[in-house]
């Protein structure tokens, strides 16, 4: 089971080489050049036009500071109107297991960052393989689009600065004095879930962590932090012993970013999971998909000898032809295999 | 570290990548010559007399260094090349100012991480005022193609938190435990004492070990 508080070493041998004959090349060109002219205006540029965008941002800092408490002071009836029909989400986002009670946010509602994080190229978002019924924790959402409320513009809040400052339980109380993080939770935009998740996490509240992670899955899954969301959650909820919400979660990670980063590893990881509840025909199945994915993936023979010596089964033949039945659309094959597994509870 | 040239399919995608290591590229200098031969010490003292190919032998021989220590302090490439020439070019004005000039690269380390932390603190700050977000992880040019999924999953996750951290100690942590220096070598290179080196590094493995958590069960792993 996963867990945190253990931090493995990074080995050098995993780090790629930054000095690409190309790259070494184009900067020996322009210093080449530049050692050529004798000139020092580069060193000029580099000092110089790094202090412009400085300058600019502090005169810009002060308009927003002055902005910021203005609007903080006198709330406008208007800004009080529009917080309110802002509920937090009903239905498949809430998890009676962690749902707490969730209470307004008085004017953060304008504060809000309308520019969400962009941690890669939105990718189109994919069928999932794995049945719906496969693993059934209702407390995860469907990666199916949904109408994100619309970003209100206006200025970080203050914790959200306290949090890129670094002042972290500088900004808990600043959350907690405004209602605690389920308030704030209810406004948040994508970007500021995700600090929020960070923030449960470094108090070791990893249920409001889930909560903040799964409004990112279930509200905006169009949001480019969304992929990163679902893995994020997938990894607590193992670490949780939900298992079944883990493997969920990993399926809407590579439902919403199918060629991202940690694909494969999501992939994996819903195997893991799928072997740790000894659904086998399901783990069998995955590792197929995986199979079929990533030829080359490092724990497919991991995965084969493990379904292999722990089901007593299933040798490859017979997935692929369990495949084959399963992509035809003619389910009957797999409940004569294995009579007792659960009717839809694997593919 | 890779070195040299391999070339190796891509995974799934069975895109062909070729790597080119540092000493690769310092392995073929152009019109070197037998300076090439010559150690950092002999190249300064001469690069101080205006000898391009000496400071030419200086660069190839340790611009692979300084590209990987801006990368991975910055986790990407942005901007790296930037980084790079300009440190170069500073080393190149300040040549007369170095004590040691067989500790050359040290001396250059300290120019590209002053560099980079000048670039990381800009954007913290634009960031602080809303204008701008943080640059994503690039795990592609931190991660070897030949990391497993367990490494590059190791690696993302470490540097997406260390994105939160302040510069000075991601810098310190980085430099410990990611380019694996001695604790008076970050110290060095941090312009701080071993003291403060120490602390940072401290800070920013304790808030990491809190936060990290491990994407692989146990019995994988």
């Amino acid at each position: 089971m996963s867990h945190s508080g253990q931090l493995p070493r990074v080995p050098t041998s995993v780090l790629r080489d930054a000095g690409t004959d190309e790259r070494v090349e184009r900067v020996w060109k322009r210093l080449d050049n530049d050692l050529a002219a004798g000139s020092p205006r580069v060193l000029l540029r580099a000092s110089a036009w790094g202090w412009a965008p400085a300058a600019m941002v502090i005169v810009f800092a002060s308009g927003v500071f002055v902005g910021a408490t203005w609007i903080r002071d006198e709330p406008s009836p208007e800004a009080t109107f529009r917080a309110e029909p802002l509920q937090p989400p009903a239905g498949p986002t809430a998890n009676p297991e962690i749902r707490r009670e969730s209470s307004k946010e008085p004017g953060e509602a304008d504060q809000r960052k309308p520019t969400p994080r962009i941690h890669r190229t939105p990718v189109p978002v994919r069928e999932l393989e794995v049945p719906e019924d496969a693993v059934s924790d209702p407390s995860i959402p469907a990666p199916a689009p949904a109408p994100a409320p619309a970003p209100v513009s206006g200025a970080q809040p203050e914790w959200q600065q306290l949090f890129y400052e670094g002042e972290f339980d500088r900004a808990r109380e600043v959350i907690e004095a405004r209602g605690g993080f389920d308030a704030v939770m209810v406004k948040a935009s994508p970007e500021q879930l995700m600090l929020l998740s960070l923030l449960a996490r470094s108090s070791h509240d990893d249920a409001r962590a889930i909560d903040a992670l799964r409004r990112v899955v279930s509200i905006y899954p169009e949001d480019p932090n969304a992929p990163d969301a679902a893995y994020q959650l997938g990894l607590l909820l193992r670490k949780a012993g939900n298992l079944p919400g883990a493997a969920q979660a990993f399926a809407a990670y590579r439902a919403l970013s199918p060629d991202g980063d940690f694909s494969e590893d999501a992939l994996a990881s819903q195997i893991d999971a799928a072997i740790e509840a000894k659904e086998w025909k399901l783990a069998a199945h995955l590792t197929e998909q995986y199979a079929r994915e990533f030829p080359t993936g490092d724990r497919l023979e991991e995965f084969r000898g493990e379904i292999a010596a722990r089901a007593g089964a299933a040798p490859p033949a017979e997935l692929e032809s369990d495949d084959a039945a399963l992509e035809s659309g003619s389910g009957e094959s797999r409940n004569e295999a294995d009579p007792e597994a659960e009717p839809g509870a694997t593919p | 570290m890779e070195c040299d040239m391999a070339a190796q399919a891509g995974g799934r995608s069975g895109r062909l990548r070729l790597i080119h290591g540092a000493r690769g590229a310092a392995a073929r200098p152009r019109r070197l010559g037998p300076m090439a031969d010559l150690d950092d010490g002999q190249l300064v003292a001469l690069a101080r007399n205006n000898d391009v190919v000496a400071f030419e032998v200086l660069y190839r021989r340790h611009v692979g260094y300084a590209l990987n220590l801006a990368v991975r302090i910055q986790g990407g490439v942005t901007d790296v090349e930037d980084i790079t020439h300009d440190a170069f070019l500073r080393a190149h004005a300040r040549l007369g100012e170095l004590r040691d000039p067989a500790a050359f690269r040290s001396w250059l380390g300290a120019i590209v991480v002053r560099l980079v932390r000048t670039r990381l603190r800009r954007r913290r700050l634009l960031r602080a005022v809303g204008l701008g977000a943080p640059d994503p992880v690039d795990l592609e040019a931190i991660a070897s193609s030949e990391a497993g999924p367990e490494a590059r999953a190791l690696l993302a996750q470490v540097y997406a938190l260390l994105q939160t951290v302040p510069p000075d100690e991601r810098i310190a942590w980085t430099l410990r435990y990611v380019e694996r220096h001695r604790l008076e070598a970050v110290a060095e290179l941090c312009a701080c004492s071993l003291a403060t080196a120490k602390r940072r590094i401290q800070r920013t493995q304790r808030y990491l070990a809190e936060h990290f958590v491990t994407p692989y069960a146990e019995e994988s792993t």
